[in-house]
């Protein structure tokens, strides 16, 4: 079943939105992304244009001046707010990791592999 | 040696990693592309190893004047990471790039199948909605003319390769829709996984619909104009005239106003409009013309060559001398010498028909007193339609089922001898409660059925002659 637009934001929407934290020109987003990231994470042209679009259409960003072909963003209180749960929802995951696979790490470094029945 | 192609390339609109694989071998091979669509132009260049990308732009529209804010916004990014368009058609939009590690345009699998399916809304889906309804129309009317009337059909070679002509539209629309369709569903789960899902390529199926499509035009070609009448060779020419009329109007209209940035609504409105009325115009002029011309006489609607004419009660009428295979002189003497004799007919590779007709001219001393004879001659080719068509002839005129016709006054074939006839099936058709005889016999012969009408009562010597002249 196809998830309802924007409850769970990708990876590419969620940097993009991270990028328009202060003012921003559309393009920049484009070497400011793999920057942030250091490599690992890159946004095609097409992909950004239309997140930018799609973004702009659900009040998530505004558009704050246009020069030429430049338009530069910056985020909404509702893309914040969007940010923010998304923001919560990784540390949750990072959380729920650490719980289980940390106490596993835990239990083992005390008492060795060969311990465990 | 020539420095630009021209290639008819057979891809579906959102065939974009089967152009892509395309557009990098011809580059690799020197020839880069320049403009699309109809004939794709390219360029002649070095060989070089360039990687393609084919993307769609929604908003685009094939009426805009130019490159809107927005595409130009949109090409600016492609730009930014080093995609320099190539061509684009409207939703279209084919770019380049020298890096072979450049980031694609499109890296959101779900954002890509988004964009492409609000592309396909505009434009390919319904223009294939559009044609796909046109081609159901025509091929059911088609598969009803089967079973109404298999003989008439299953004997012009117009009529079959008309058919064949549209069983292949429709299942280049079905591939073509049914495929996009298909593709989308894989794309969708496969961008769930955050996977690319490449297009299907239908070119070579597309290319077999093509060669069959033009052979099957051809065909109809030739037995539509070369074998037609000569108001089959006026009327050919005039509505190939007034589909390449519609054909390039449309573009120099819509073109024209592109050039003086009339906005995309009103060429759209005016466009449409301008052609619709240009070519009911136009077809109207050329009915009147025909019509015009066919009623002062100056052309006949059947037969080649000169044709004597008569005038009777105002109306010009033409003396047909056709050969005919049984005449009423075979079968009795007759004080008239003035008949005239019509022959025509259809021959495909399943049946051959002929209908043929002797009767006195309508302005003869004691034209009611002058015997006329008309038939049927069906030869069927393939034993297996031999009994189909028996039965839909005899379903032409019997009105057993039929619930139109009043019970008492139906029409009704019954058997009656086939020996004087030399037939293996002979029926008289007759009308229930009528004193008179109708004289019409349905005769089957072993590979032939023949359906005969005599404005008197044969004798068995003239059923004999029948039997003998047209039971073959």
């Amino acid at each position: 079943m196809p998830r309802a637009k924007f409850q769970t934001l990708t990876e590419q929407m969620f940097y993009v939105l991270l990028c328009l934290k202060s003012e921003r020109c559309g393009l920049d987003i484009l070497d400011e992304v793999p920057a942030l990231t250091g490599g690992r994470v890159s946004v095609g042209s097409g992909t950004l244009y239309n997140l930018l679009e799609q973004f702009l259409d659900a009040g998530m960003i505004r558009e704050t001046k246009v020069e030429g072909r430049k338009r530069s963003y910056i985020l909404t209180e509702a893309g914040a707010r969007r940010l923010e749960e998304e923001y919560r929802r990784i540390v949750a995951q990072a959380e729920d990791y650490r719980r289980i696979i940390g106490q596993a790490m835990d239990y083992r470094r005390t008492f060795g592999e060969g311990e465990r029945k | 040696m020539k420095d630009v192609k021209r290639r008819l390339e057979r891809f579906t609109f959102y065939d974009h990693t089967g152009i892509e694989a395309h557009l990098e071998k011809m580059a690799a091979e020197g020839w880069m592309l320049e403009k699309i669509p109809y004939l794709w132009h390219y360029r002649r260049c070095e060989p070089r190893k360039l990687k393609f990308c084919v993307t769609y732009y929604p908003r685009a529209s094939v009426f805009d004047p130019g490159p809107t804010e927005g595409e130009l916004d949109f090409h600016a990014y492609c730009e930014r990471t080093g995609w320099k368009l190539a061509a684009s058609n409207a939703q279209l939009q084919i770019f380049y790039n020298e890096d072979p590690d450049a980031t694609p345009i499109e890296t959101d699998p779900v954002m890509e199948v988004d964009t492409l399916h609000r592309s396909a809304k505009r434009t390919f889906l319904p223009t294939y909605g559009i044609l796909l309804a046109a081609v159901l129309f025509n091929l059911w009317m088609f598969v009803g003319e089967i079973v109404t009337h298999p003989v008439q059909l299953l004997s012009s070679p117009v009529r079959l390769s008309t058919g064949v002509m549209w069983v292949v539209a429709f299942l280049l629309c079905a591939v073509t829709v049914g495929g996009y369709f298909r593709w989308r569903r894989r794309a969708i789960q496969a961008a769930e996984r955050g996977e690319f899902m490449a297009t299907p390529n239908h070119s070579k199926f597309q290319g077999v619909c093509l060669a069959v499509a033009v052979l099957a035009f051809a065909y109809w070609l030739f037995c539509y104009v070369w074998q037609g009448d000569r108001l089959t060779r006026i009327v050919f020419p005039l509505m190939i005239g007034w589909s390449l009329v519609i054909f390039f109007g449309t573009r120099l209209v819509m073109n024209f106003l592109k050039k003086k940035k009339v906005s995309k609504n009103v060429n759209r409105v005016v466009t449409f409009g301008g052609i619709s009325v240009l070519s009911y115009a136009l077809m109207f002029g050329i009915i009147l013309a025909l019509v015009s011309t066919t009623s002062r006489g100056l052309l006949p609607d059947q037969g080649d060559g000169d044709v004597d004419r008569y005038e009777y009660q105002g109306q010009v009428w033409y003396l047909y001398r056709d050969e005919i295979p049984l005449r009423i002189e075979d079968m009795m003497a007759v004080d008239y010498d003035d008949y005239i004799t019509t022959f025509g007919g259809d021959d495909s590779l399943f049946l051959s028909r002929y209908e043929a007709e002797q009767s006195p001219r309508f302005d003869a001393e004691d034209f009611k007193d002058i015997p006329t004879l008309d038939y049927e001659v069906v030869s069927v080719k393939m034993p297996f339609l031999y009994g189909w068509c028996r039965d839909a002839i005899y379903r032409e005129r019997d009105e057993t089922n039929d619930d139109r016709a009043p019970e008492g006054y139906k029409a009704l074939y019954q058997p009656v001898d086939p020996a004087p006839w030399g037939a293996a099936e002979a029926y008289e058709l007759v009308y229930q409660n009528a004193d008179w005889a109708s004289n019409r016999f349905l005769l089957c012969y072993d590979r032939r059925i023949v359906s005969i009408h005599f404005d008197w009562t044969p004798t068995a010597e003239q059923m004999a002659i029948v039997g003998e002249k047209l039971g073959g």
